[in-house]
C-alpha cells in the first residue's frame, strides 16, 4: 500500500515540478561552470536552457557576466539588456552593463534629457509592461472592495477616496500603456567585430557605414537573411542576420 | 546726324493718328544688335504688333513702351502733342543681307502691314572694315582632354570711350566652371588688331573643364555697352549733359574638340592634371588603443574637386575612421591650383611595429599625354603595450571614467524565477484581480436585481390571490347593512392592497375610481362606482331600504367581473 502511494507521489511530482527540477539542474551546473572558470561551460548550460523556451533575469545576468569574461561583449550586453527588460530594477546587472559599454567602439553622446522627463521615463521604465498591468488590476481590485463595502455600509462612503483610486487607476493605466508604447521598438545588440552596413539587402550593395562590436541598434525591418537598423543618430541600412542579436 | 541715322521704312496715317516703323541702323556689322522702333503720333494709344517668329534674328530686348506728351504753342496757338512708341533690339543671327518680314499693326481697331525691309551684316574681319569697338573671345587651347583645363579670355576693344559695361556670361553646357577673372575696373593697353590700334582690356577670364568628348560649342558672351554721345550729336536741353546710349554687343560662338581619355588598365580614375602626393603621421610613437592622425596632401593644377577618398589597405589591427577633408584652391598663372586634404582618425588595437603601406594615386597627365601613378612613402609606427588594453581611455564621459579599471559585479547566485519565453503579457495573478474586482463591482447590483425580482414575484402573487381574500372576506353572515357595506368597503380596499401591491387601510371612491379606471372596462368600473356610493350613503343613513342581500350578491359578481377583467 505505502509503495502504491510513494509511485503515486513520484509520477504527481515528476509531472508538477519535473521540467522546474531539469531547469535548476542546468541552472546549478552553468553556475559551478562559471565559479570554476569554466565560462565556455557555463554559457554553454545557460544558452541551453534559454532554447528550452525558459528565462529568468537571473540567468541574463550570469550569462552576461559568462560573455563578458569569454571577451565577447556584444553578447554580452545582449544578456544584460535581456536580463533589465524582465527585471528593469537588477542593479548589478545596470552596474555590469555601463561597465562593458566602455569596450564599444562606436560612442553616440545624447544630449541630456530635461529633468521631468528623465523621472517620467525612470517611472515608466522602473517597472516591465507585466508588472505595470498587474499594478493597475490590484488599484482596480482594491477600489472594487472599497466600492463592495461602502455599498453594504461596512465602511463609510468617501467620494474623495473614490476620486483617489480612480486617479491612481487612470495614472497606472497611462504608465502601462506608455511601457507597452516602448516595447512595441525592436532593439538588437551587434555580435560582430566590425559590421559594414548596407544600402540594400544583399552582399553586392554598397557599404554606408560600419558599426562595432556591442552597439545597440533600433531593428526597423527583418526580411529572411537581413536586417534594416537604425542608429540613435538616424543613420539607417541593411546587415546580414547573423551580425546582430535580438533583444528577446 | 541723328535724325538721318534713322532709316523710315514705312508710315501710314490713320484717322487719329499716325505710325512710324524705323530701325537705328542697316548696316551691321557681325554681334551687333539694331533697335526695331515703331512710333504712334497723335495718338495716346500703343499701337498692337504681332511680331513673326524670327529665324534668323535673337529678340535680346523689349518690347519696351514709352509715350510722351508735349504742349507747342505758334504764333499764341496752344497744341497738345502726344505719341507713343513700342521698340525691340534685334541681334542678327547670320552674316550677309537679312530680311525682317512685315508684321501687322493695328491701332484705334484698324490693322494694317509693315512692309519687308533689308538688314546687311557685314563680318569686320573679312570686310576689312574696323569697329570702333567690339568683344572678342580667345581660348588657350581648342583640342584639349576631358576634365583637363582650358582657359577663355573675353577681350574689350574700343577706339572711345566707354560708359559701362554689362556682362551676360553663357551657360557652359558640358563643362565644369571655375571664374578666373573679374574685375571691378577695366585696365586698359594699347594692342593693334589688323592694323588697327585699340585700347584693349581683359573683362573676364573663366576656366573651363570638359566633363565629356567630342565637339561641345561654347556660346557667346553678350554684353550691354553703354556710349557717351558726342555733345555735338545731341539737340535735347538736359542739365547733365548728353545721355549714355547702350548697344547690345557679343563674341563669336567657339568650338572645342574634346578628346577622350586613353583607356587605361588597372583602376578608373577620372582626374586630370598635373599633381603631387605625400603622407605623413602626426607621431611614430604611440600608445595601443591612442589615436593617429593620418594625413594625405594631393595638390596640384587640375580639378581638385574630383578626386575622390583614395583606396587604402590597412593592416587589420588598425582601425580607422571616416576622413576629414579639406579643399583649398587658388588662382594662379592663369591656372587652377587645388590642395585636397585628407585627415584620418586611426587607431592601433594591437602593439609593436605597424606599417602602414602606401598610398597610391592616379592621374591623367595632359602635358606628357599619359596615365601617371604616385605613390606614398610607407610609414612606420611604433606602438607601446598598453594594459588595460581592452579599454578604450578617449570618448569616455565623465561618469564612466571612474568605471575605468573596475571589474564586473560577480554571480546572482539568487534562486531564479522561471518564465515562459513565450508567455502572456497579462499574467494569470493580474486576470485573477481582474476577475475578482469584475465580481465585487457587480456584487451590488446583482443583489438589487435579485431584490426586485423577489418582490416582483411576491406581489404578483399577491395580486393572483387577491381575488381569493377580498371574496373570503365577503364571506359573512352579518345582517346590519352598515356591516355588510362594511365589509364590502373592506374587501374592496384588501383587493386594491393586494392588486397593486399597496399597503393603504382607507381609499375614498375617487381614489378607486383612479386606481381601477386603468385595467377595467368603463362599464364594470360604473357599476362599481354607483356600489361604492350606494355603501357611502348606506353608511351615513343607517334606515334606508336598500336591499342589503341583493346588493351584497351583486357586489360578489362585480368583484369576480373586475378581477376577470383586470389587466
Amino acid at each position: 500500500m505505502n509503495g502504491i502511494k510513494l509511485i503515486l507521489v513520484i509520477i504527481f511530482h515528476t509531472v508538477i515540478y519535473g521540467s522546474q527540477i531539469d531547469l535548476d539542474r542546468y541552472y546549478t551546473k552553468a553556475l559551478d561552470a562559471y565559479k570554476n572558470g569554466d565560462f565556455d561551460l557555463s554559457i554553454k548550460e545557460f544558452e541551453s536552457i534559454l532554447l528550452s523556451n525558459n528565462e529568468s533575469a537571473q540567468l541574463y545576468y550570469n550569462l552576461g557576466n559568462s560573455y563578458y569574461r569569454k571577451g565577447q561583449i556584444g553578447a554580452s550586453i545582449w544578456s544584460y539588456e535581456n536580463c533589465l527588460k524582465i527585471n528593469p530594477g537588477h542593479v548589478d546587472a545596470k552596474y555590469n552593463l555601463e561597465l562593458v559599454r566602455l569596450r564599444i567602439k562606436d560612442r553616440v553622446e545624447l544630449p541630456k534629457a530635461p529633468i521631468y522627463l528623465d523621472w517620467y521615463l525612470t517611472i515608466t521604465k522602473y517597472f516591465i509592461t507585466k508588472i505595470w498591468i498587474l499594478i493597475s488590476v490590484i488599484i482596480l481590485f482594491i477600489y472594487s472592495l472599497f466600492y463592495i463595502f461602502s455599498k453594504f455600509k461596512v465602511i463609510e462612503k468617501s467620494n474623495n477616496l473614490g476620486l483617489v483610486f480612480i486617479s491612481l487607476f487612470l495614472v497606472s493605466i497611462w504608465f502601462t500603456s506608455h511601457s507597452l508604447w516602448f516595447e512595441k521598438d525592436n532593439f538588437g545588440i551587434i555580435d560582430n567585430a566590425i559590421v559594414h552596413v548596407k544600402s540594400e539587402p544583399n552582399k553586392l550593395s554598397k557599404n554606408l557605414f560600419k558599426v562595432h562590436e556591442g552597439l545597440k541598434v533600433s531593428v526597423k525591418e527583418i526580411l529572411v537573411d537581413w536586417h534594416k537598423i537604425e542608429l540613435l543618430d538616424g543613420k539607417t541600412g541593411w546587415i546580414e542576420k547573423q551580425s546582430i542579436r535580438l533583444i528577446d | 546726324m541723328r535724325i538721318l541715322k534713322i532709316i523710315i521704312l514705312f508710315s501710314i496715317l490713320f484717322p487719329q493718328g499716325s505710325i512710324e516703323v524705323s530701325v537705328n541702323k542697316k548696316e551691321l556689322y557681325k554681334g551687333e544688335s539694331f533697335n526695331l522702333i515703331i512710333k504712334a503720333k497723335n495718338t495716346n494709344e500703343f499701337p498692337d504688333i504681332d511680331l513673326p517668329l524670327l529665324t534668323d534674328f535673337e529678340v535680346i530686348g523689349g518690347p519696351n513702351q514709352s509715350s510722351s506728351n508735349s504742349i507747342r504753342i505758334i504764333n499764341g496757338k496752344r497744341e497738345n502733342i502726344s505719341s507713343t512708341s513700342i521698340s525691340w533690339s534685334l541681334l542678327p543671327l547670320k552674316e550677309g543681307e537679312i530680311i525682317l518680314p512685315s508684321f501687322p499693326i493695328t491701332l484705334d481697331g484698324r490693322t494694317v502691314k509693315s512692309s519687308e525691309f533689308k538688314i546687311s551684316v557685314i563680318n569686320n574681319h573679312k570686310s576689312g572694315k574696323h569697329l570702333k569697338y567690339f568683344i572678342k573671345s580667345e581660348l588657350d587651347n581648342d583640342s584639349p582632354f576631358v576634365g583637363q583645363q582650358v582657359s577663355i579670355t573675353y577681350k574689350l576693344y574700343t577706339q572711345i570711350d566707354i560708359n559701362s559695361l554689362d556682362l551676360e556670361a553663357p551657360v557652359y553646357k558640358g563643362f565644369w566652371v571655375e571664374d578666373l577673372y573679374e574685375p571691378k575696373a577695366y585696365k586698359f593697353n594699347r594692342e593693334n588688331y589688323n592694323g588697327v590700334l585699340y585700347h584693349v582690356a581683359i573683362i573676364k577670364k573663366t576656366a573651363l573643364f570638359p566633363t565629356q568628348s567630342g565637339k561641345i560649342n561654347i556660346e557667346p558672351l553678350n554684353a550691354v555697352i553703354g556710349i557717351q554721345e558726342k555733345r555735338s550729336d545731341w539737340n535735347n536741353f538736359s542739365f547733365f549733359g548728353p545721355p549714355a546710349k547702350k548697344y547690345n554687343i557679343s563674341t563669336q560662338s567657339l568650338e572645342l574638340d574634346v578628346k577622350p581619355l586613353p583607356a587605361f588598365n588597372e583602376e578608373t580614375s577620372n582626374v586630370v592634371g598635373e599633381w603631387e602626393i605625400s603622407s605623413s603621421i602626426n607621431s611614430h610613437k604611440v600608445m595601443q588603443d591612442n589615436a593617429l592622425t593620418l594625413t594625405l596632401i594631393i595638390k596640384g593644377y587640375g580639378n581638385v574637386k574630383v578626386i575622390d577618398i583614395p583606396k587604402m589597405i590597412l593592416p587589420n589591427v588598425i582601425e580607422m575612421f571616416e576622413p576629414k577633408i579639406q579643399i583649398n584652391t587658388s588662382k594662379e598663372k592663369n591656372k587652377i591650383y587645388g590642395e585636397k586634404i585628407f585627415e584620418w582618425v586611426i587607431i592601433p588595437r594591437d602593439f609593436g611595429k605597424i606599417e602602414i603601406p602606401s598610398i597610391q594615386f592616379i592621374y591623367f597627365s595632359p602635358k606628357n599625354k599619359r596615365w601617371i601613378i604616385k605613390s606614398t612613402k610607407n610609414l612606420l609606427i611604433d606602438v607601446e603595450k598598453n594594459n588595460k588594453a581592452k579599454i578604450q581611455s578617449i570618448g569616455l564621459f565623465k561618469e564612466e571614467v571612474a568605471l575605468v579599471g573596475e571589474d564586473i559585479r560577480f554571480l546572482d547566485d539568487s534562486k531564479p524565477y522561471w518564465i515562459k519565453k513565450d508567455a502572456k503579457i497579462v499574467s494569470n495573478l493580474a486576470l485573477f484581480f481582474l476577475f475578482l474586482s469584475l465580481i465585487n463591482f457587480s456584487i451590488p447590483r446583482a443583489q438589487h436585481i435579485t431584490k426586485d425580482y423577489i418582490d416582483k414575484n411576491s406581489r404578483n402573487l399577491k395580486a393572483k390571490r387577491a381575488i381569493k381574500h377580498a371574496l373570503k372576506l365577503l364571506n359573512t353572515n352579518e345582517d346590519s347593512a352598515i356591516k355588510i357595506y362594511t365589509v364590502i368597503q373592506t374587501s374592496i380596499y384588501e383587493y386594491i392592497n393586494n392588486k397593486m401591491g399597496y399597503n393603504k387601510a382607507e381609499y375614498s371612491v375617487d381614489e378607486i375610481i383612479v386606481i381601477v379606471d386603468k385595467h377595467i372596462t368603463e362599464h364594470t368600473r360604473d357599476s362599481l362606482r354607483d356600489m361604492l356610493l350606494k355603501g357611502e350613503s348606506i353608511r351615513f343613513s343607517p334606515n334606508s331600504t336598500t336591499d342589503k342581500k341583493t346588493d351584497f350578491k351583486e357586489f360578489k359578481k362585480l368583484l369576480i367581473n373586475i378581477d376577470n377583467e383586470w389587466n
